[in-house]
């Protein structure tokens, strides 16, 4: 979604959107539940206004996992009561910068890197050669 | 170890993941209209880039352009491009000024010679030999072609800039141009508006950064993510307009309950820009959601338009005078044919009865 | 925008001030001829000169009935693309717009949906006409340029408005200009062929329908 999702409501006549929405969200379901191939639908430049938005909310529900990231601004992640279905809002300046169905086992944006890992692992052994001793530590009587 | 310079890397030093390009890629590609699977290209292309040089030179302008873009309260998503680039020299936002200035533009040509970008907000006056806008001693002129000689590519900034906007108005005084008449054979991009959205210029300056190359243009080289449909297309007064419905001032019936506002002026059906979707300060409002009619900023020439509330499917001048003077004109013809033809008759008719005498 | 601005300004001003010159001008001409004297004494039980001018206009308006099986199609058809044409110019809200801004008047206009149905009835229509008059032996004869260039005078701003609207061919802003250019075309023409009928019409037959009455001839 652009800057777009607006906070203020239109009274746009409502074309069928969100049903739309959610048979298109059912036939990528099943594409992946049969093959495997994940996707990922950008709710961004769609006419969609915050009753569009509830009532799509409302349709697909809360499900199992929910996260909260925190990177150049709040993520918002969780999984739908559908499996392999999850809702990713990006937060920018305050609003809603980009909303996106994906379809897959886990949201990319919920994965490590693993180019992050390799400098974690090297900030890990860093951390481990200053304190060499904090490991047996807990285990001292 | 040689530190780690792109973009990834600087971010990591900041203790951010790669996660925030990921995040950055979603935002971009929403915003562009690219396809969900540009989402990673993008991230990836970012997270390998050197923080870009830019260029930002003023002409004849009004720094509405940076207030537009410079303006926003947190560092967040939609500021991050401002850690991508390094704004080498920008008058307004620099903090040295005079000769030092000038010695800091030099400075990144030198050092980013063939790769960096230059940005202009304003037009170019070319009357006079350019003396109406001089900045140390040199035209504006002079320096948008030193400038741009090494850069990798230019991007204009507001419809100043791309189109010549208001300093080139009727009737011009300073004989102001586009950059893009200027800079023949650089790779460029107008990003038009009076501001334009900030969005457009982000998301254009990712692009290249990311792909580095320019993305897909219009015929007036705005990018087509931003400027491929107009107002009109994407307006959600559209129904109205279907029936009918107008509001027929600023404060009649039809203008309280939303509808069209074509009679009042505007411009939405001939303005490629994406107000209507993107919205301006961070997706709040845009003018016609706001009760205006657009003007039609991005397009070039709006300031000649006949006026801002003159509908579009009127006369561009002030016709009464012409057509009083052809109906004026027509009835004196009417008239003289008329006369013409009975003075035929008469004479035919003197002449019959001449013939009839001399029978 | 350019050619937009050049349609809207220029090329209106000018078009539109030949129209009414050309108007103006002709129907001044004709109405300031001298009157048309009949020095014979009127048929016994003709009508008064105005009754047997509006009469004609009004039954003129369908064919004699001797005519009437063969004129079936060119009837019909005929009308269809006029009233077409008068829906579609004077009933789409920014043709409204545009006479208000010339002249001060408006009334309420229909739905754009509706404007776009007849707007292509009336093509068709026309595309009809156009056939009929290419094909029929005895209209092949008789049509002259000026019958050809009224009807593409016609045709073009119908078919560039149809054009504008569903978004087809070029961009919208230039298929726009070109529908204000082929009507600037239109309005030129307009007086000097065989368009100027929309006006001249009514002293035609007003004037066949006086001589006829005075000679008692029913028409
Ligand atoms: S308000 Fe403007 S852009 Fe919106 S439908 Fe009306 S004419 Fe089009
Ligand atoms: S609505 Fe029209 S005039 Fe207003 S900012 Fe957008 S493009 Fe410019």
């Amino acid at each position: 979604m652009s800057a777009a999702c607006a906070a203020t409501e239109t009274n746009e006549p409502d074309a069928g959107l969100v049903g739309a929405l959610v048979s298109e969200t059912l036939a990528r379901l099943t594409l992946f539940a049969e093959t495997g191939e994940t996707t990922t639908i950008d709710l961004g430049g769609l006419p969609m206004s915050n009753r569009h938005r509830a009532a799509l909310d409302d349709f697909l529900g809360r499900g199992e996992v929910s996260a909260s990231i925190d990177v150049i601004g709040r993520t918002e992640v969780w999984e739908t009561q559908f499996s392999g279905v999850w809702r990713v809002r990006h937060f920018g300046d305050g609003a809603i910068a980009t909303d996106l169905i994906e379809i897959a086992a886990c949201p990319k944006i919920l994965c490590a890197d693993r180019r992050d890992a390799r400098l974690a692992a090297r900030g890990m052994a860093e951390a481990l050669e200053l304190n060499p001793g904090i490991v047996e530590t807990p285990h001292e009587t | 170890m040689k530190p780690d310079d792109t973009l990834a890397g600087e971010m990591q030093r900041r203790g951010v993941s790669r996660r925030a390009f990921l995040k950055y890629g979603s935002y971009i590609a929403s915003l562009m209209a690219l396809p969900p699977s540009a989402v990673e290209a993008l991230a990836e292309g970012l997270a390998a880039a050197r923080r870009q040089s830019v260029i930002w030179l003023s002409f004849q302008e009004c720094t509405g352009c940076t207030e537009s873009l410079t303006r926003s309260y947190s560092p967040t998503l939609e500021n991050l491009i401002f850690d991508f680039i390094s704004l080498d020299y920008h008058e307004t936002l620099m903090a040295v000024s005079g000769e030092a200035a000038e010695e800091a533009r030099r400075a990144a040509m030198a050092a980013n010679k063939g790769k960096y970008i230059v940005v202009v907000d304003g037009s170019v006056p070319m009357k006079d030999g350019g003396v109406y806008a001089t900045i140390g001693g040199k035209t504006n002129h002079q320096i948008l072609e030193d400038t741009v000689k090494d850069a990798f590519a230019v991007v204009a900034v507001g419809t100043c800039a791309a189109f010549g906007g208001l300093p080139k108005a009727n009737p011009n005084p300073t004989g102001a141009v586009a950059i893009s008449t200027l800079v023949a054979g650089k790779p460029m991009i107008n990003i038009s508006g009076c501001p334009p959205i900030p969005e457009a210029m982000t998301g254009a300056l990712a692009y290249i950064l990311s792909f580095g190359k320019l993305p897909e243009l219009d015929h007036l080289s705005r990018p087509k993510a931003f400027f491929g449909e107009t107002i009109h297309d994407r307006c959600y007064r559209r129904p109205y307009y279907e029936r009918g419905e107008f509001a027929n001032a600023f404060d009649d019936a039809g203008a309280r309950q939303g509808h069209c506002l074509f009679k009042v002026g505007c411009k939405g059906p001939v303005t490629y820009n994406s107000c209507a979707t993107t919205k301006w300060n961070g997706g709040v409002s845009f003018p016609i959601q706001s009760g205006h009619g657009c003007l039609g900023c991005s397009e070039p020439e709006f300031w000649d338009q006949g006026g801002f509330y003159r509908p579009l499917s009127t006369p561009l001048g002030a016709m009464g005078p012409a057509l009083a003077g052809a109906a004026l004109a027509g009835a004196a013809l009417g008239v003289g044919a008329a006369l013409s033809a009975r003075s035929h008759q008469k004479h035919y008719l003197a002449s019959l009865d001449k013939e009839k005498e001399k029978e | 925008m350019e050619l937009l601005a050049f349609a809207r300004g220029p090329a209106l001003t000018f078009s539109l001030a030949i129209f009414v010159l050309g108007v103006v001008w002709r129907l001044v001409g004709v109405l300031a001829l001298p009157p048309w004297h009949d020095y014979s004494p009127p048929r016994e039980g003709a009508p008064p000169n105005w009754l047997a001018a509006i009469r004609a206009v009004f039954r003129k308006m369908i064919p004699h009935k001797t005519f009437l099986k063969d004129g079936m199609f060119t009837t019909i058809n005929g009308y269809v693309f006029h009233f077409g044409l008068a829906i579609v110019v004077f009933l789409f809200v920014p043709h409204i717009v545009l006479i208000q801004s010339l002249f001060g008047v408006s009334w309420p206009g229909l739905p754009n949906g509706v404007i776009t149905g007849v707007g292509g009835l009336t093509a068709a229509s026309l595309l009809g006409a156009l056939a009929y008059r290419l094909t029929s032996p005895v209209l092949k004869l008789i049509s002259r340029p000026n019958d050809y260039i009224s009807w593409l005078l016609t045709f073009l701003p119908v078919a560039t408005g149809l054009a504008a609207t569903a978004h087809v061919g070029l961009r919208y802003e230039t298929m726009l200009a070109l529908h204000i250019l082929s009507v600037c075309a239109f309005l030129i023409w307009f007086p000097f062929g065989k368009l100027m009928h929309a006006f001249l019409f009514v002293l035609s037959r007003g004037a066949t329908g006086i001589r006829f009455g005075h000679r008692g001839a029913q028409l």
